[in-house]
């Protein structure tokens, strides 16, 4: 439908006619009332040169009237149309769909606001009236029941509507405040002070403001509504004309803006969220484009960190713990690419320090660590898991120096012999687990310390000045690893022993310690039972039953470990001692001969003389006679019987070993007869 | 208990009167052996090896007091009792494996003089040793009908073709003509040579007719030579136990060293490479004198390498400890067992006979700890000789109370360590006394 104004045709919505009377005045032309009796003419004043604040069809002068029909016939969309004739048009809209409620238009009507506003919205006044007018239709179309979308910011001098409405809603109905309303209400307020970081980071504040609020309202928040007074929900017209009361729509309300209280609450929960957003905030200001980097996603407080990061496109840590799994190490450029989504230039220690902050804070641990690295190479970079995520870096601890020192001496010790044997390995394993006095985030770092060291070792000269301010009593420990380490494989390689002894001039220890651990240390391994090799015959040796090293019970339920087992009892290792001691007397006394005894043997006399050749038989029968024989004398009695006197005496003990296991005659000058040991049997058996 | 064998008075005195004085006793070192079974058994298939025509060759190592010697001394039991010649010696400043001025001539004169078989132990044994290859030699050619000096040369033919055998042999010839001659001149001049007594060539050609004589440049070919020999005259072999081999380590010439060293190492390659025939080698040194790189074996690479190689894998058994025997310092509950056992030895092997019950054993023990600290147990020396002097106080005195007797007993610190130990100030000429070197 549209109304001819002189030339003109107007399309609706418009009031045309000669009289529309205003609610609040005694006036029946309201503002926004096209009467076709008044004079149209002139030049058109398009810039509204000549109008007044408050518009009105009624007062404008001919030329304003003009340049308005013109605007209202156009298409309505000319951007620099004067504004006071865009809102002659808007009082229109505004009285049909408030005043009037005309339900029927609602729709229509809204959509011309949202058009309007798009074309208008950059003049406050208009931008602000626009809005409420759209919020109030809406508010009118979602009747009693329905809450609106919580608006976040003030508009006007007070709580938008809806928050009132929604607020008042369950302070009548005795229902607790969704966080969200809280928020909505908090930063809709027009005194509250809402900082930067909480506009520029709103998701990420609205669900930390929401976490809040559950944490310390586990139930929900329910506000005391008695004796709140009733809330004034008003809608006043841009035109000046009408207010128009809309509690019609939805019923007697309580008003929120009795309860300071939950106010305040608000404004303070908003206040410490902000502030955990103020460094991520101002990373996102100094770089946009880095938002969404793990570097100033770990900027936020722990709990928005996950959430943050499922937005990304490309989760980043799935990457990174990729890289820890399968413990390669990375070049520095490529993480920083990844973590700070920035090449890193020069890669100093304070970046590495922030590298290892950010990843500390998804549980990332970083070597070679900031804190106590041998310097020098930064240009790759293990990763490893941490216990958990830390916050903040934790300073090396004076035990996880020494460990460090140890392994990387370890390291050294274990490859100087070519590679790291798999004893040794072992073993660098296992002063890593046993280290003393190390968090467990600095064992796992040790761990991954191995791995990278074993890598790239270091050099045992870079290692000086750390080693220099080891302290005195650690030293000797240090070097006592070191010597197991050594040991670990059973032999020492040249090449093993000399860099230790590097080590103990640097450490300033006694070499002689370092031979005698040794020593020890390859005697403690040799305490294993000889190894059968396979496919030897067994061969026939001595029948000595094993000496039992533990209690037989124990022995036959374990295997031999190679941990070093609880020390036995003192008994129990003497019982040890005593039976090893038994088997080496039986090994010795099977050599010394078997029947040590005071005691003649009983030999017949027969066997005797069998197995003496006669001219010896003869010369014993003859030294047999005195207990004594200077030298001389026995020469001469062996060479009448034609016997050389060296071998005489040899041949007579090699016999008398055999026979008696004892010497018969004693070298020297003179020669001494034992003849106790054959005891007057021989004789007669010469005879 | 252990178990102790009965034990010969004779033996029993021999022994006792030893530990009294510090020293490692000549004899019955089973009855007061302590554990080691593994050391033991290595060092007796040494032994056996060596008398079944093999060569051997093993370092004991030990810090000062854990029995380097006692277990020397127990090889050369062992080798004597299975009837091979064991030649012996001392390493000092004076007499070393290489030298240019004698210093190792001298290490071989030494050697010989302290030559022993199972006749005499005590050493001196060379000259019974020649008479009796000259006795054999003698009866085989009466049963082939042959001159005994034909015979003589048969059988050293062997010995001849050897590296300086050809002077060696006719040095035992000559020996064996101034036997049949009757000439005490020959034969001593022979004796001498064979003893290294010669230190000029002259004197040597005028007397024997000889070019030349055991020098320093020829110490281990000769030693080779007497392998060969002893066998001939009817021993199993030769076994060489050098003590204090940390002289060659505290030698300041690295040169000297190395020449030293070299010895050792064709020593070792002859051993490996099963050139050594019946000749066994056991040589006796402190941990730093093998490892330190600088100025042990483990400076020379070759050896190093040699003594890392597990070269003993035979018989069915590896053993891993390749030639070196490692030996610890004793501990608390060994000397307790060796206690124990210096207790049976007193009493005969009699456990009716102990002069003292089980508690006297720690009683005595606690007190030594408080007297002298850890070193009781570690260098036991005058521990064990308080002990048996106790023992014995208690023998001639059955009446007297042990507990008042330990309570007086003097226990000294053995303070020798230092004969052991590195010590760049200390002069090359002090030689170790003999109770320093002496441990049990």
């Amino acid at each position: 439908m549209a109304a001819a104004v002189g030339r003109r045709k107007i399309a609706g919505p418009a009031y045309v006619g000669s009289r529309l009377p205003t609610s609040n005045s005694s006036s029946d032309h309201d503002n926004c009332l096209i009467d076709p009796s008044l004079p149209v003419g002139g030049s058109a004043d398009t810039v509204g040169q000549q109008m007044n604040y408050w518009p009105s069809y009624g007062s404008m002068n001919p030329g304003s009237r003009l340049a308005f029909l013109n605007w209202m016939a156009s298409l309505r969309n000319a951007p620099d149309t004067y504004i006071g004739y865009v809102f002659v048009y808007f009082y229109a809209l505004e009285r049909r769909a408030i005043l009037e409620r005309s339900e029927e238009d609602w729709a229509v009507i809204e959509r011309e606001l949202v058009r309007l506003l798009e074309i208008y919205g950059g003049n406050r006044s208009f931008h602000r009236y626009g809005t409420e007018l759209l919020s109030a239709i809406q508010l009118l179309e979602l009747g009693s029941d329905r809450d609106a979308v919580p608006v976040y910011e003030a508009a006007g001098g007070d709580i938008p509507a809806s928050v009132k409405i929604a607020i008042g809603r369950r302070l009548r109905d005795n229902l607790p405040i969704e966080p969200q309303w809280l928020l909505s209400w908090t930063m809709s307020h027009p005194e509250t002070r809402v900082k930067t970081p909480a506009r520029r980071a709103f998701t990420q504040l609205k669900s930390m403001f929401e976490e809040e609020c559950q944490r310390r309202f586990p139930r929900g928040l329910v506000l005391d509504s008695r004796n709140l007074p009733r809330a004034e929900i008003l809608y006043r017209s841009a035109s000046g004309t009408f207010v128009s009361d809309l509690t019609d729509a939805f019923g007697s309300l309580p008003d929120a803006s009795g309860c300071s209280d939950a106010l305040a609450l608000g404004r303070n929960i908003l206040d410490d969220c902000t502030e955990q957003l103020d460094r991520y905030s101002r990373r996102v200001a100094k770089a946009p484009e880095h938002g969404g980097s793990l570097h100033a996603i770990a900027l936020l407080p722990p709990a928005q960190r996950t959430l943050a990061i499922k937005d990304l496109p490309n989760n980043p840590l799935t990457w990174l713990y990729e890289h820890v799994l399968a413990e390669e190490i990375v070049p520095a450029a490529q993480l920083f690419d990844r973590v700070n989504a920035a090449q890193p230039g020069n890669i100093t220690s304070a970046k590495l320090r922030e590298l290892a902050e950010t990843l500390g804070k998804f549980g990332l641990g970083v070597v070679p660590g900031p804190g106590f690295s041998f310097g020098a190479d930064h240009e790759s970079i293990l990763l490893f898991e941490l216990d958990a995520p830390t916050e903040t870096l934790e300073a090396a601890s004076a035990h996880y120096r020494s460990a460090l020192l140890t392994v990387a001496l370890g390291i050294l010790v274990g490859k100087a012999d070519g590679g790291l044997q798999p004893a040794e390995r072992l073993s660098l394993e296992g002063m890593v687990a046993n280290a003393n006095g190390v968090t467990e985030n600095e064992r796992r770092r040790l761990s991954a310390d191995l791995r990278w060291l074993e890598l790239r070792p270091v050099a045992l000269a870079s290692l000086r000045r750390k080693l220099a301010a080891v302290p005195h009593e650690e030293r000797a420990q240090i070097a006592d690893l070191l010597v197991g380490l050594a040991s670990a494989g059973g032999s020492h390689e040249r090449t093993e022993v000399a860099l230790l002894e590097r080590i103990y001039r640097q450490l300033n220890l006694d070499p002689e310690r370092l031979y005698a651990g040794l020593h020890k240390a390859t005697a403690a391994n040799q305490d294993d039972e000889p190894v059968r090799l396979p496919g030897e015959v067994q061969p026939t040796g001595y029948a000595i039953p094993r000496a039992p090293t533990a209690p037989p019970a124990a022995s036959n339920d374990q295997p031999r470990a190679r941990a070093v087992p609880a020390a036995p009892k003192p008994v129990d290792r003497r019982a040890a001692i005593r039976a090893e001691t038994e088997a080496a007397a039986a090994i010795l006394a099977d050599v010394f001969g078997a029947h040590e005894t005071d005691d003649v043997p009983t030999v017949t006399p027969g066997n005797q003389l069998d197995a003496l050749e006669p001219r010896l038989a003869n010369l014993l029968q003859a030294l047999l006679e005195r207990e004594s024989w200077p030298r001389a004398d026995f020469d001469r009695l062996a060479r009448e019987l034609s016997l050389t006197p060296g071998a005489a005496l040899e041949n007579l003990n090699s016999w008398g070993f055999d026979r008696y296991d004892d010497l018969l005659l004693e070298d020297g000058d003179p020669i001494i007869v034992n003849r106790d040991i054959v005891a007057g049997q021989f004789s007669e058996a010469a005879e | 208990m252990t178990k102790q064998p009965v034990i010969k008075s004779k033996d029993r005195e021999t022994i006792l009167n030893a530990l009294r004085s510090g020293v490692v006793p000549r004899i019955g070192l089973q009855h007061i052996q302590v554990g080691r079974k593994r050391e033991i058994e290595a060092l007796l298939s040494d032994v056996d090896r060596v008398a079944a025509a093999g060569g051997a060759l093993r370092f004991v190592i030990g810090e000062y007091g854990a029995g380097k010697t006692f277990f020397l001394f127990l090889v050369r039991q062992l080798a004597l009792a299975k009837n091979l010649v064991v030649m012996q010696a001392d390493l000092s400043p004076d007499k070393r494996l290489h030298s240019t001025t004698g210093h190792a001539r001298a290490l071989y004169a030494e050697l010989a003089q302290n030559t022993a078989t199972r006749t005499s132990p005590d050493g001196g044994a060379l000259r019974n040793i020649l008479e009796r290859f000259i006795g054999k030699a003698a009866d085989e050619a009466k049963a082939k009908g042959v001159a005994t000096a034909d015979e003589i040369r048969t059988k050293l033919e062997d010995v001849r073709q050897m590296a300086g055998g050809y002077e060696f042999a006719s040095v035992v010839t000559a020996y064996a003509r101034g036997y049949e001659e009757g000439s005490d001149e020959m034969q001593s001049a022979a004796l001498r040579w064979l003893r290294g007594e010669y230190v000029n060539k002259t004197a040597a050609r005028q007397e024997l007719d000889v070019r030349t004589i055991i020098d320093d440049g020829n110490v281990y070919d000769n030693l080779k030579l007497m392998g060969r020999f002893v066998r001939h005259a009817g021993y199993s072999g030769l076994f060489v136990c050098l003590d204090e081999l940390v002289t060659l380590y505290k030698l300041q010439s690295a040169q000297s060293r190395k020449m030293n060293f070299d010895q050792i190492l064709r020593i070792i390659n002859d051993v490996l490479q099963g050139s050594a025939e019946g000749i066994g080698f056991a040589l006796g040194g402190t941990p730093d004198f093998l490892l330190d790189t600088r100025r042990g074996l483990y400076a020379d690479g070759a050896i190093q390498s040699r003594l890392a190689e597990n070269t003993f894998a035979k018989g069915g058994f590896a053993d891993y400890s390749g030639p070196v025997i490692r030996l610890q310092n004793l501990t608390p509950d060994e000397l307790l067992v060796l206690f124990e056992r210096l207790r049976a030895l007193f009493a005969g092997g009699d456990p009716a006979k102990f002069l003292v019950p089980d508690e006297a054993l720690d009683a005595f023990a606690t007190h030594c700890r408080e007297r002298i600290g850890d070193s009781y147990f570690r260098t036991p020396r005058n521990s064990v000789k308080a002990f048996v002097d106790l023992l014995s106080i208690l023998e001639q005195n059955p009446k007297a109370d042990w507990r008042s007797l330990i309570g007086e007993a003097e226990i000294v610190e053995d303070r020798g360590a230092s004969a052991d130990a590195i010590d760049p100030g200390m002069p090359l000429d002090v030689s170790d006394n003999e109770l320093s070197r002496l441990q049990l």
